[in-house]
């Protein structure tokens, strides 16, 4: 009987602690691909201070917008100033609905409007990394904004108008990679959000997405990313474009700034080269002047 | 009376469609556009053959990186105080953060003229990746000093 007992209790040994290192794999998969979605999300661009040496994800970073100045939050596992006390569905809530654990309305300088695009597994995958990223026990500052745009309750007048919740639909005529571009660029890494003009009330011009804001809160003429208009991105082609997302080197050898120079460092140079293809895929860079073929035959394309 | 106005509003019209290159640029600022200009021909040239689209010569590339390193040396005493009039794009915050600002123009001399040297050797991948960290150094200063207008 004995022996009975002592066989049992090593087996659930063995059973409960393979469980928990298949657990723990399971993490550690889930932290990876998080911290892939952190890179193509964009975050650090926001919310890490890399003017003043901050600390990763821990915030403070002044955007200066029409409607006033928001700091963005610490983001980091810290209890107190960051999100460490926030549960699983707190995060999901935050990303795509822009509602704050106590049910505030964010303001869409954070934009929720494009991550509400993501897929339950990317966020999830997101969160499992965000709790591994050192706590930062540091506040930021208050929001600069004045009256009347101060006024949390307002947002829900704005969502209505501005914030579309249909989750992201791929389109069944298009090929896989031309979803995935299609996913990238209109959810985790939010490009419709700066190459696409705003209203004076702040939402995106939906009917002309992407082409383009002549002035964005910096001052900076944001170009336009699509093909039909003749802009300077139209004539790049997709190596041209593949080249200058991961290098940020424009076809006339110029090395893109601002602003983008941030979506470079942060964000598309650390893509891997399915996810550029398919974004070049998805803005419809199909050719490349120079491929092979076409130098075999004589025939650049022009 | 009429002769001489109209050959002084021609004189005038010459002279101005002349400044008009460079979008109006003249003095230091246009000096300055016209360096970056040549850095971003030859970043071209160098990239064209990084990238396959035309014949890979070390050499060449060699020759470009040493134009770049050079043009590099010059950069800092295009930007005196006070060189922020139109059609710059150079941002006040270049003087706000110099010792930042030349530091970069300094990396930028230090990377292309590492990128002339390892095209001596001849090594395809450590040519493309030296070419690489030199371009990270113009996108580093063009990031925060930097305002594109159009």
């Amino acid at each position: 009987m004995k022996n009975h007992k002592y066989f049992l209790s090593i087996f659930s040994v063995g059973i409960l602690t393979s469980v928990f290192a298949q657990a723990n794999a399971d993490t550690q998969t889930s932290v990876k691909r998080g911290e892939y979605i952190m890179n193509i999300g964009g975050c650090a661009s926001c919310h890490t201070d890399t003017k003043n040496k901050g600390t990763p994800l821990a915030g403070g970073v002044a955007l200066k917008t029409p409607f006033g100045t928001f700091y963005t939050p610490n983001i980091t596992s810290d209890k107190k100033y960051g999100i460490g006390n926030w549960s699983e569905k707190d995060f999901i809530q935050a990303m795509t609905k822009g509602l704050a654990p106590d049910g505030s309305h964010y303001f869409p300088a954070f934009p929720y409007t494009s991550y509400a695009k993501m897929t339950r597994q990317d966020l999830r995958d997101l969160r499992a990394y965000l709790e591994t990223v050192p706590a930062v026990s540091k506040p930021v500052p208050e929001h600069d904004v004045p009256f009347p745009f101060n006024i949390r309750e307002s947002l829900i007048l704005w969502k209505t108008l501005f914030f579309d919740e249909t989750p992201f639909q791929p389109d069944p005529t298009k090929s896989a990679t031309w979803n995935r571009g299609a996913y990238l660029v209109n959810g985790p890494s939010h490009c419709v959000e700066c190459h696409s003009p705003r209203n004076f009330l702040g939402g995106l011009d939906q009917d002309n997405l992407l082409s383009g804001e002549p002035k964005s809160p910096e001052g900076e003429a944001i170009p336009s990313l699509l093909n039909s208009d003749g802009s300077n991105f139209s004539k790049w082609d997709h190596n041209e474009t593949i080249f200058g997302l991961q290098m940020g080197m424009t076809p006339e050898g110029d090395f893109l700034g601002g602003s983008m120079g941030k979506v470079i460092a942060n964000t598309t140079g650390k893509m891997t080269d399915e996810d550029l293809r398919a974004i070049a895929e998805y803005l419809g860079k199909t050719d490349s002047k120079n491929n092979a073929s076409n130098l075999q035959k004589g025939n650049p394309k022009s | 009376m009429k002769k001489i106005s109209l050959i002084a509003a021609t004189a005038l019209l010459v002279s101005s469609t002349i400044v008009w290159a460079h979008g109006g640029a003249e003095g230091v600022v246009k000096e300055r556009m016209d360096l970056m200009s040549d850095i971003g021909k030859d970043m071209k040239k160098i990239a064209a053959m990084v990238k396959g689209e035309s014949e890979f010569d070390a050499k060449t590339i060699g020759a470009s990186a040493k134009k770049i390193a050079e043009h590099a040396g010059e950069i800092t005493e295009l930007f005196p105080k006070g060189t922020t009039h139109k059609p710059s794009e150079a941002l006040p915050a270049i003087w706000d953060q110099w010792e930042r600002f030349s530091s970069l123009a300094k990396d930028l001399e230090t990377e292309a003229s590492s990128l002339s040297k390892v095209t001596e050797g001849g090594d395809k991948r450590a040519i493309m990746m030296q070419f690489a960290k030199t371009g990270k150094v113009c996108s580093t200063c063009h990031t925060d000093f930097r305002l594109k207008k159009d």
